[in-house]
Formats: C-alpha cells, structure tokens, sequence
C-alpha cells in the first residue's frame, strides 16, 4: 500500500539516510544521531542541531519516524531528550534506497568502472 | 584547569540564553515541539567543542550553530505557511503563491524605499558603516585567531621553551641548548616527536640578485612534526641533519616566485646560502606558515648526537607532536620528572635557583595568543558600533513607522492581515539589512585592505587576513540579525496599530504627546551612553600611545641609519678576517663627509631583547635565591657614540681592546646598580656562565653606560653587559660577531648616507646582501606600530561612533521639532520669545545627551579594565580622558540639537497653525 509513497521518496537525500541509518538498529534522542553520524563518516557529514530537527521534523511529517518511549539507562535523564525510532515505513523506505545504491554500484562493476 | 571548565561551564549557559532567544527565527509551532531539544543539543555539542579544543573549538561550533540556525529558521517558517496554506486556512495558494506575495513584499519594499530617498540612504549607509567595521575586524580575528594553524592536526602541535629567571624576578621563555633538546625528545614518551629550529637571516647568492633572507635552520623532522608536504620536490629526509650530509634547502612560495620566476625546475638547481653552494629540494606550498615569524627558507640545523654543543649553548626553539590522545598536561607531567633529573644531575644548570623549567603550551596558544587581548577589544568595540548603528536605523524605522501609521491602519482596514502587515514591514527592514550589508561589505574590503597594510607587521599571520565564505558568512548572519532586531520593534507596531484609532490620531491636536517617543529617546540614551565608552576607549589607547613616546629610548635615534649583514663563514673563514672587515668599513664610512661616528651592534636597540645568559661575580658568594644574569650585546668601540648612549663612567671600548687583550666588559646603569649597588662596578670583575666548572676568561667592567630601551619602549629597565666586538668571538662562538647590524650618525641628509655607506661596503664586498636598511627613527617609529595601529583603528570607530550618536540626537530632536510644529506656533503666538523657544528645544537634547552620557561614563569605568593589559603609564580611570570623552560627547550633541532648535525658532505662528 505504500508502494507509490516509497517511490516519491527515492533517492533519500544523504541526511535522510543516514538518520534512518542510525536509528535501523536503536531508538536514540537527537545529540546522540547527531554524534553518530559524525563519527560514521568520520565528520564528514556533521548534523547541527537546527539542521537535525529540521530534517527530523521533515521524517517525522512523511511518517518515517516517530517519538519513542525508549529511555537509555545509563544516560542520565534528561526530561528534555526525546528519543526517535525508525517506523516499519521508515524501514521499507531505507531499504529501497539501499537497494537502489547496491544496483548502482553492480552496474558500476559490471561496465568495469571500478576495479 | 578547573576553574577555566567552570568558566566554560558558564558561558555556555550564557550562550544558551542567547541561542534559546535567537529559536524565535522558528515558527512557534517549530519551537514547541523542539525548542528544548534543541538546546539540549547545544549544550552537549559546546561541551564536547570545549572537551576537545578547548575555547576556540567552542567559539567555531558556537558560529556554525548560531549561522545555521539563522539559515534553517527562515526555511521553517517557509514551509509553516506553505502548510498552512496548502490546508486551506489562507486563500492564495501553492508555492506559486508564497513566491507571488514574497516577490510582492519585495516589490513593494523597494518601492517604498524609492519613495523615501533621504531614509533609505541614511539607514542604509548608517547600517553599511556599521556592518563594514564588524566584517573588516572579524576577518582579521577569523584570519589571525579562528582559522586553524596551516599545518595537518595542528591541534596536537605543541610549543616547548626553557623559561628564565630574570634577575628582576621575571619569567621569559627561552630557547633550549643541544643537549636539552636531545634528551626531552627521548624523554618525553606522550610526543611522536619534537622539531628543533632558529631562525635568523641568510645570505642567498648564486641568483640574480643576492639578498638576506629569512630563514630556519630546522631539524630533519620539522615537516613531518607539522604534517606538511612539499608542494614541489621533497622534504627533508631522517638523518639528514647530521654532520656529513648534503647541504641542501627548501623554498617557501613567496621566495620561489620572487627570486626564482616561478621556475618549474628549480628543484636541483644549486645556489649560494651563507656563500657555501647548497641544492634546492623543494618548494613549500603557499599557505605555509612559519610557526615563529616569517621564514622564506628552509635548511637544516646540522647536529651531530656524538658532540652536541655545551649545556650554555641555547638556540634552539622547539615544536612537538602529541601522540595520537594525548594532552599537554601528560606532556607536563613527564617533563616535570625530566627536570627533576636534569636538577640532581645538573645542579648548577638546573638548580633551585635556575632551574631553567620547560614551559608546554599548544602552538596556536603561543602563535595567537599575544594579540587575543587587542583583538578581544576590538571586536567589542566593533559590536558597540553596529549596536549604535542598529539603534539609529530602529529610530528612523520607528520615524517611518509613525509616518504610516494611517497608511497601514487603512490597508488594516481593507482586510490585509496583521501577518501580512508585518511581513511588509519585516521584508522592508530585511531589504535595508542587506543593502546595508552589501555597503558594508565593500567598505569591509577597503578596511581589510587598510588593516592589512597598517597592522603591525608582528601580528602573526597578518597576510592571511581575507574575505573568505567564512567571512561572508559572518556579515549576512550580522546583516539579517540587525534587520530583525531593528526591523521588529516597528513591525511589532504595526501588528498593535489599531484602525479607529490610528484614522483618529491623524485628527488629534497636538501631537506632542507621543506613544513611541520614550522608546525612541531611549535609544538615543543608549547610543550617546554607548558612544561615550567607546571615545573614552580610544581617549586612554590614544594617551597610553602619547606616553609611550615620550619614553626616552636612552639614545638619540637623529640623524641615524643603520643596516644589517652577516659575513660568510666561506669568504671570511677567520675571526680575524671579520675584524679586518670592520675596522676597514669603520675607517672608510667615518671618513665620509658629515659621519661623526659608526658602529656595530649584535642586535639593535628596539628590534628585540638580545640574549639573556648566566653569569658569574667574581669574588662574591651568591646569596641564597639569588640570581646572577644579563642580557648580552657584543658592541663594536664607535657604536655608543652612533647612538649617542652616554658614558656614565670610566671608558668606552678602543682598538686595543682586541682578542688576546684583556678581557674588558662595559656594563648599562642598571647592572651596575642591581649587582653593586653601594659600590663601584668599575674595576669589578664578571665571566659568563655559571659559577662551577667554568673556564670563561674574567672580564674587568672599564665603563658603565646608560640604560636603553632593548625589548621595546615601554620595557623596563634590564641589566645588560657589552663585550667588544673583537673579544666577542672567543667568549661567544664565531657566528655572533659573524652577523650584525651596522650604525652611523651623520649631520647629512640619512637617505644620502644610506647610499654613502652602500657604496662603501659594495666595494669592499659586492656580493654581500644587506637587509633592514633604514633610519634610526623608523626603528622606533615601527617598535610603537602595535600601539599606534590600536589606538588609530579604535580613533576611527570612536570618531563614527561620535557622528552616528550625533545623527541619532538630530534625528531624534528635527522629528521633535517638526511633529511639535503647530504647539510650537501656538507659544511663539502666545508671546514665547524665539531664544525660549531656542532654549526649549537645547535643553530637551542635552537632557536626553546627558543622561546617557552619564549612564557611559559609569559603564566605561567599569569596562576599561579590558584595556589595562594594553595601555602604558595611563590608569584606566584617566581623569582627562574621562572628562574630554564626555565634553566631546555634549559638544557634538549641542551641535546636533541647535539646528533643530534653530528652526524651531524660525516657525512662522500664523503657517504653523494654518498647516493642518
């Protein structure tokens, strides 16, 4: 049913990715996607607070996240963290676009591009 | 450390108040639902900024957090109308429809710009001036101070230096000897590695022209501590600064295209260094900069592990490169274990008394760290500035404003929204924010231009000072921020204005009584309150500089010039072919028409403190804590009489005092007066170096001097000896007779005996280079440049800071003058004289003038504690300087308000009650 909305969103822009990436294996609050994403790609892609929650805002808008009741243990609590997980869209729209990198980068191989 | 995390600590709160306002660039649907996360986020990134790089990582993530916030708010307000239409809530539709009302507003500000010449010229040149002086000085603190050091990870560089007691009990760094050096790389196990370098000049032959150029002598290491690579050829190899090896050097870029044409090919190519034949390796790349000052040649400081010169012997500045996680402070802690041992081995070195500590600290510390206060103070001053400037344009808006007031009450009327109202307003202020920015941005590029040329030449990195998007970053975020800010008190106007009441307020009476006037006289209060604590600012830089060149330099710099060169090891291999060179130049330039004297010195008074060294009293015992030292000169027998320092007491140096002679020593007042203050210090006898185990011949002091000014004029007094040139190479090594600079005094025009004496050394010995040809006078002039530049740029503000306060006052006083037209007619009707109405007017101006001159004067004295780190012989409470400031203040602003009064003066009863 959500097969044409999936396709509206391909190709996710890289920060859309990557958040969707951080939060495929764990609920986390916002410092804590920021912080990730940055070490991921070795701060080459850095989220600023105001970029990350424009951004969240937009993922949240198009349903592919949403507000989790998850609390980390060893963070101390802070009633200001909010924490965000991916929804099963989310997650179907994460794996089209891998999908469509892993179709890319056979076809890069099979015309030789990269040896 | 602690206290500075607590500090931190603070100002992040502190900048957390100030991000949490700035949310409001968010719709305020945004802001409920992440506002807090939001600032959770900026906590934890300027912790963790602040963990990592300490203050400057903090103040960097602070500006990309504060821009990109500035950027994202305006793009979610975007898409909160969009949304809002797209439901329906709004007629007017699509992004079509946003595009057509935005391209509307903006049309429609233009227009209403166009309409009022005369405002928009003022706003916008006001804001212009403003933003120029903001942009112009943060490129020179983003260029000097924020940009990262040029070098790969240069937050893992880090400065090492011997520190020295001073026999006045003050610390100054100083350079490490071969052995220190050696055995701290070893020791220090939390450093990859520790480069050692000079710096000095050096001759270059075997190119077109052969000159003295700057240069390092670096250990192999060097580039690789810094991460930096050749961008042509190759570095230096390990091993290659041992004894034995090639002799071969690195160009930076600016000598590369100045003396080799840019040549492609030059690696290989062989030329002349100190006149020994050296081969080209490679070029540096031309953002390379040199950690110590300007170098435009690389070669390598030869040392040979299996004979390292003595312990005394200290030349060699130091950079290390922490391991991968580690922190100056571990560094420290190994060092401190280090000095330990050097004081039980060492004890005489490195005893309780000398000690001789190393000091650690980051590079970039050591490079930027002197000019932090200036800067610091400047950027202040520059903020006061536009907050003048946006308080003047907010009055004009405000000015504006009232003036439409019926406009926008029947636009109200016809149906236009509030939103749509402020959107106009907030669109139009925009449209002068960035025209003011786009103004300053050209004045920013004159002002870059001029700071560039008139900095001091000491202030590091100077050269890289530029517009770069950083930069322009910087000015559209300052642009935007004044446009809100002065653009939201009348746009918070318009949304109240009310229709009945604004159509009715046409028909009222007098219109005296105005709602908006408090709000306008206090920003004319906070612009003269302000402006006064910028003048008294530049009044006590102005007057510390006055102080500064009152100071006697102990010499008298008339009539003066002087040159540098040093003598090649190759041409002049003997200490005695040194001496023949200068007796023969001495004798011929004194024999030129007008010179009455001619000598040489190592290094120049005002051109920086020569050596400190140990030293010994002979004969005495050393009290306990007591320490025995003096900076060193080597002063050739003319060179008192060409600077005019006077003889004190016994003799000055004579061709007799020659090597093989006995050793004599000339010593300056305070030396005499430290070490044998109840006694005659001539007679005496001293040797350099420490008591034990020294084999230093004994010097007898023949003269005392009077005391000059070395470090620059505002230094204090510093005991100092002088050996004579001729007896210096035996106690000092050949290389510090080798290199010297060269003075003459002269009743000719100095310009002429520049070339004179140039003539004379070319024919004695045209291939020898000269550098830092000028007159005395210039070197004293440029030892004042930093104080001179301060007190000019914070002059230049003071002075806009003056006239922007003082169109504020008019502005505010002719606004008066012309809404009170018909009261005013009414009184001169009534039988008001016109020197009442005169007076009237005057006093309404200086009220308001002086209040904030009040309100100034009580900030200043609280603020000018920021100069006190900058000023010489001036107390930051000058009494002058805080009674001119004000009377400067209140001369302006009677200006500013006679000529509205004047005109009040003038109106006509019988026209003023007949214009309504």
């Amino acid at each position: 049913m959500h097969e044409p909305k999936v396709a509206g969103l391909i190709p996710l822009k890289p920060n859309w990715f990557h958040i969707l990436l951080t939060l495929s294996d764990g609920d986390r609050h916002g410092y804590a996607i920021m912080k990730e994403v940055a070490e991921r790609t070795s701060g080459k892609i850095r989220l600023w607070p105001a970029t990350l929650y424009g951004t969240i805002r937009r993922l949240e808008e198009h349903g592919l996240l949403e507000p989790s009741d998850y609390r980390d243990p060893e963070e101390t609590d802070d009633e200001r963290r909010v924490y965000y997980a991916i929804t099963a869209f989310g997650r179907q729209v994460l794996a089209a676009e891998v999908q469509r990198l892993e179709e890319l980068v056979r076809l890069a191989h099979t015309k030789g591009a990269v040896v | 450390m602690k206290i500075e995390q607590d500090s931190a600590t603070l100002w992040i709160r502190r900048a957390a108040r100030v991000y949490r306002l700035c949310l409001i660039a968010f719709p305020k649907a945004f802001r409920d639902r992440y506002g807090k996360e939001l600032v959770r986020a900026w906590h934890d990134e300027s912790q963790h900024a602040y963990r990592l790089r300490g203050w400057n990582g903090m103040a960097a993530a602070w500006m990309r957090m504060f821009a990109e916030l500035a950027l994202n708010g305006p793009r979610e307000r975007w898409h909160h109308r969009f949304q809002r239409r797209r439901v329906g809530t709004r007629p007017g539709l699509g992004i079509g429809g946003i595009v057509h009302t935005l391209l509307q507003d903006i049309r429609y500000g233009f227009r209403s710009l166009r309409k009022a010449p005369a405002f928009a010229a003022a706003a916008i040149v006001t804001l212009g001036l403003g933003i120029g002086a903001n942009t112009a000085i943060f490129s020179v603190v983003n260029g000097v101070v924020l940009r990262p050091l040029p070098y790969g990870d240069p937050d893992g560089l880090m400065w090492m230096s011997m520190a020295f007691r001073g026999h006045d009990g003050q610390v100054r760094e100083f350079v490490a000897s071969e052995p220190e050096y050696m055995e701290l790389r070893q020791a220090v196990s939390v450093t990859e590695d520790v480069a050692g370098f000079w710096t000095g000049r050096v001759n270059l032959g075997g190119v077109d022209d052969p000159q003295r150029v700057t240069s390092a002598a670096v250990s192999a290491n060097f580039l690789s501590v810094l991460r930096v690579g050749p961008a042509m050829g190759r570095g230096f190899a390990p091993g290659e600064d041992r004894p034995g090896t090639d002799n071969v050097i690195l160009l930076a870029d600016g000598l590369w295209r100045r003396s080799f044409g840019s040549d492609p090919d030059v690696v290989g190519r062989s030329v002349l260094v100190q006149g020994l034949p050296a081969t080209v390796i490679g070029v540096l790349p031309p953002s390379f900069s040199f950690p110590g000052g300007e170098v435009e040649l690389l070669r390598l400081n030869i040392i040979d592990p299996q004979n390292l010169a003595g312990r005394t012997s200290h030349y060699i500045s130091m950079v290390g490169r922490l391991s991968e996680g580690a922190t100056i402070e571990s560094a420290r802690v190994e060092i401190a274990t280090l000095i330990a041992r050097w004081s039980s081995e060492f004890p005489n070195r490195h005893g309780p008394s000398d000690n001789h500590p190393i000091v650690a600290r980051s590079l970039h510390e050591r490079m930027v760290g002197d000019v932090r206060p200036a800067l610091l103070m400047l950027t202040g001053a520059v903020a006061i500035v536009l907050l003048i400037a946006s308080a003047n344009v907010a009055n004009l808006m405000l000015v504006r404003s009232e003036d439409r007031h019926r406009e926008i009450g029947i636009r109200n009327a016809l149906g236009a929204s509030r939103g749509r109202l402020v959107s106009q307003v907030l669109t139009e202020s925009s449209l002068i924010a960035l025209l003011g920015g786009a103004v300053g941005l050209g004045l920013a590029v004159l002002g870059v231009r001029f700071l560039v040329l008139a900095g001091p030449a000491d202030l590091p990195r100077l050269s890289q000072v530029r517009i770069d998007g950083v930069v322009l970053s910087f000015t559209a975020v300052v642009a935007l921020t004044s446009g809100l800010i002065f653009g939201m008190i009348p746009a918070l106007a318009a949304a109240r204005s009310n229709v009945m009441t604004t159509i009715k307020e046409g028909n009222a009476l007098l219109a005296g009584g105005n709602t908006r006037l408090p709000m306008r006289r206090m920003l004319v209060v906070g612009e003269v309150g302000l402006a006064v604590v910028l003048v008294v600012g530049a009044g006590l830089l102005i007057k510390s500089f006055n102080q500064l060149l009152k100071v006697d330099p102990g010499f008298s710099p008339d009539g003066v010039v002087t040159m540098d060169f040093s003598l090649n090891a190759a041409t002049y291999p003997e200490q005695s072919d040194v001496a023949r060179f200068h007796a023969e130049l001495v004798e011929r330039v004194e024999g030129l028409d007008g010179v009455t004297a001619a000598g040489a010195i190592r290094v120049l008074p005002l051109r920086g403190p020569a050596s400190p060294e140990s030293l010994t009293l002979v004969n005495r015992v050393r009290a306990e804590g007591e320490s025995w030292n003096a900076q060193f000169q080597i002063a050739s027998p003319g060179y008192f009489s060409a600077l005019a320092i006077p003889l004190l007491n016994g003799r000055g140096f004579n061709t007799t005092d020659r090597a093989g002679s006995l050793p004599v020593v000339i010593v300056n007042e305070t030396m005499a007066k430290t070490y044998w203050p109840k006694d005659d210090a001539l007679g005496k006898q001293i040797k350099m170096g420490p008591a034990s185990g020294n084999t230093n011949p004994d010097m007898t002091i023949v003269g005392v001097v009077g005391d000059v000014r070395q470090a620059g004029l505002g230094e204090g007094p510093v005991a100092r000896i002088f050996v004579p040139r001729q007896q210096g190479g035996a106690i000092y090594g050949g290389f510090a007779t080798r290199q010297a600079t060269f003075a003459v005094r002269s009743t000719t025009d100095p310009i002429a005996t520049i070339t004179r004496v140039r003539g004379v050394i070319k024919s004695m010995d045209p291939n020898l280079p000269l550098a830092n040809v000028q007159t005395m006078d210039n070197v004293v002039t440029r030892s004042v440049s930093d104080q001179r530049f301060l007190g000019l740029v914070m002059g230049v503000f003071s002075v806009i800071a003056l006239v922007l306060g003082a169109v504020g006052i008019y502005g505010l006083m002719a606004y008066t003058v012309a809404r009170r037209t018909r009261e005013i007619g009414l009184r001169i009707a009534l039988g008001a004289d016109h020197s009442r109405v005169l007076g009237l007017i005057v006093k309404q101006g200086m009220v308001l003038t002086l209040v904030g001159v009040i309100g100034g004067v009580g900030v200043a004295l609280v603020a000018s504690r920021v100069v006190a780190g900058l000023v010489f012989e001036v107390s930051v409470r000058d009494p002058v300087v805080f009674t001119v400031a004000p009377l400067a203040l209140l001369t302006v602003a009677l200006l500013a308000a006679y000529l509205p009064a004047r005109r009040a003066a003038a109106v006509d009863p019988m026209e003023a009650m007949r214009a309504e």
